[in-house]
């Protein structure tokens, strides 16, 4: 029972949120919702030891949006919905991610594996629409940086910490048939974790509903 | 012509993460070059407490663990585990041991024998304490000076395992919140299989954790039981003929581990991968068949550091 008015207010936000305001991909103003994939890698250091590589994984489901196109193009006596040109973007994301122990170093020592879940929040801008050389398909480039809070646990233990990033996130849309874009990203990430930090890196796909 | 350089340079881009993320795949482990030493101490003889208080199997476990560790990369460890051995022994023993530690060297000390708590502290318990007198007794403070002043001072690269009960009060506050609760409930406490949502209300609270986590490195630090619990022997675990009298349960299954723990098949078994086949087998071999009333789970402590317990190349 105590769940239901939680249900019912994301309910009326994702209905909301997907009220169109353009029924095509790369609308500006617009809204999308996309799930993504990735694989990732970490150079983690702690002071005093040496650096090392960490792989993992990353799921994430990001609600992002299309904001004040700097210029509209007039076709006719109407503006275009389709942006061709150069847009604010933003997103807010929900990641789920997992990185492996590292190599032991010749000392011994090596890093935990741990994994987590956390909220993101993601401003930048998006290229103006073009076409991709030999698929012929219009496409958009978008470059987004900003925040997240991380809350990890280090896997086969009950030990739980949290921590703060600095996230990063360059896109290649493409848009296969209006809704959906195809989407290639490389999520970048610098974490303040454990006195050390994690500078995680990683390159992944992602599918985009408007 | 601009957008096609973009194209370019996002393709390229993705070519080095591409490589990167190969080259992190496929990273062998470097070989372990660095010393290790170990000293193990196991007590079954108390002068002070009755005929059926004193143990049977800690001395085997130090014996055990001996036989393991030479055989995955410790240098011949040192025993304190026959007859009586008193608090002075121990200390004496690990300011000697220290004294043969070389900067950078990695050190192990493990403890298995009775513990004990009051409303203060925990303790270990040497074979001359006394009940009533915890000074005769091995508090956490007095043990952690020990270590801070004869081990920590030549190397930060340490690893106390305790098998006693009350032992998961010897593990320190770290950057991190342990979910499984010092007095384990095999009904509703956390295990190892939690996931880290559980740990959502805390998040304050481990955000202000992580900011105060300084450069310095703390110790491994692995118990065998909770900060409430007590740890057990059991006479019908044995590892070899020369442990006819049964092993403690947790050491039982972390010697096991050497074997069966290694769960990324890199040929070595962490601190951590050796504690999670541990405290499985305990709630599954142990807990299960003893019920709430004997269950315990063990502990480790907390940061981003682990380290190579048993190395099988």
């Amino acid at each position: 029972m105590q769940q239901k008015p939680t249900a019912f207010v994301l309910c009326c936000f994702f209905c909301l949120y997907f009220v169109p305001i353009g029924e095509v991909a790369f609308a500006s103003p617009g809204r999308g919702l996309d799930l993504g994939g990735a694989a990732l890698f970490s150079n983690t250091s702690l002071p005093q030891l040496q650096t090392g590589l960490q792989a993992g994984w990353n799921v994430n489901l990001g609600l992002g949006f299309t904001l004040f196109p700097w210029t509209q193009v007039q076709t006719g006596d109407s503006y275009s919905e389709t942006s061709n040109t150069v847009a604010l973007i933003g997103r807010c994301q929900l990641d789920i991610f997992g990185l492996g122990a590292s190599a032991p170093q010749s000392d011994g020592n090596l890093y935990r594996a741990w994994q987590g879940t956390g909220l993101g929040l993601l401003v930048g801008v998006a290229s103006p629409e073009f076409q991709m050389p030999l698929l012929g398909l219009p496409a958009r480039f978008g470059i987004e940086a900003g925040g997240g809070l991380r809350l990890t646990k280090y896997s086969g233990t009950g030990l739980v910490s949290a921590h703060p990033a600095v996230l990063g996130r360059a896109t290649l849309d493409v848009k296969i048939v209006d809704p959906f874009a195809f989407g290639l990203f490389v999520p970048f990430e610098w974490a303040w974790k454990s006195g050390g930090r994690a500078i995680i890196l990683g390159i992944g796909v992602s599918l985009r509903v408007l | 012509m601009k957008k096609f350089d973009m194209i370019t340079g996002f393709a390229r881009l993705t070519g080095f993460v591409l490589a990167a993320s190969l080259l992190a795949a496929c990273s062998m482990p470097s070989t372990i070059t660095s010393e290790r030493r170990a000293l193990l101490i196991g007590i079954n003889d108390y002068i002070y407490l009755p005929a059926d208080n004193q143990l049977h199997s800690a001395e085997n476990d130090a014996t055990e663990l001996n036989k393991i560790l030479k055989e995955t990369g410790w240098l011949e460890p040192e025993m304190l585990n026959n007859g009586t051995i008193g608090k002075a022994d121990i200390k004496n023993k690990i300011q000697d041991f220290g004294n043969h530690i070389d900067n950078g060297e990695t050190a192990l000390i493990y403890f298995s024998g009775h513990g004990n708590i009051d409303d203060t502290e925990a303790y270990m318990v040497a074979s001359d304490s006394t009940v009533a007198d915890v000074n005769s007794q091995i508090s956490v403070t007095e043990f952690s000076s020990w270590i801070q002043d004869y081990i920590y001072v030549k190397t930060e690269n340490i690893i106390l395992i305790i098998d006693a009960c009350f032992s998961g009060s010897f593990i320190k506050e770290s950057d991190s919140v342990d979910l499984i609760e010092p007095e384990y409930d095999i009904y509703t406490s956390n295990t190892v299989s939690t996931p880290a949502l559980a740990g959502m209300s805390e998040y304050a609270s481990l955000l202000a954790k992580n900011f105060n986590m300084g450069g310095r490195l703390n110790p491994i630090i692995i118990s065998a039981a909770g900060a409430s619990e007590e740890s057990y022997e059991d006479s019908s675990l044995t590892i070899s003929e020369d442990s006819q009298s049964g092993q403690g349960v947790f050491t039982y299954y972390l010697i096991e581990s050497a074997k069966k723990g290694d769960t990324n098949k890199d040929g070595y078994i962490s601190c951590t991968e050796a504690y999670t086949y541990a405290s499985k087998s305990v709630d599954k071999n142990w807990n299960e068949y003893n019920g709430n009333s004997r269950a315990y789970y063990p502990h480790i402590s907390g940061g981003l550091r682990d380290m190579v317990l048993f190395d099988l190349h």
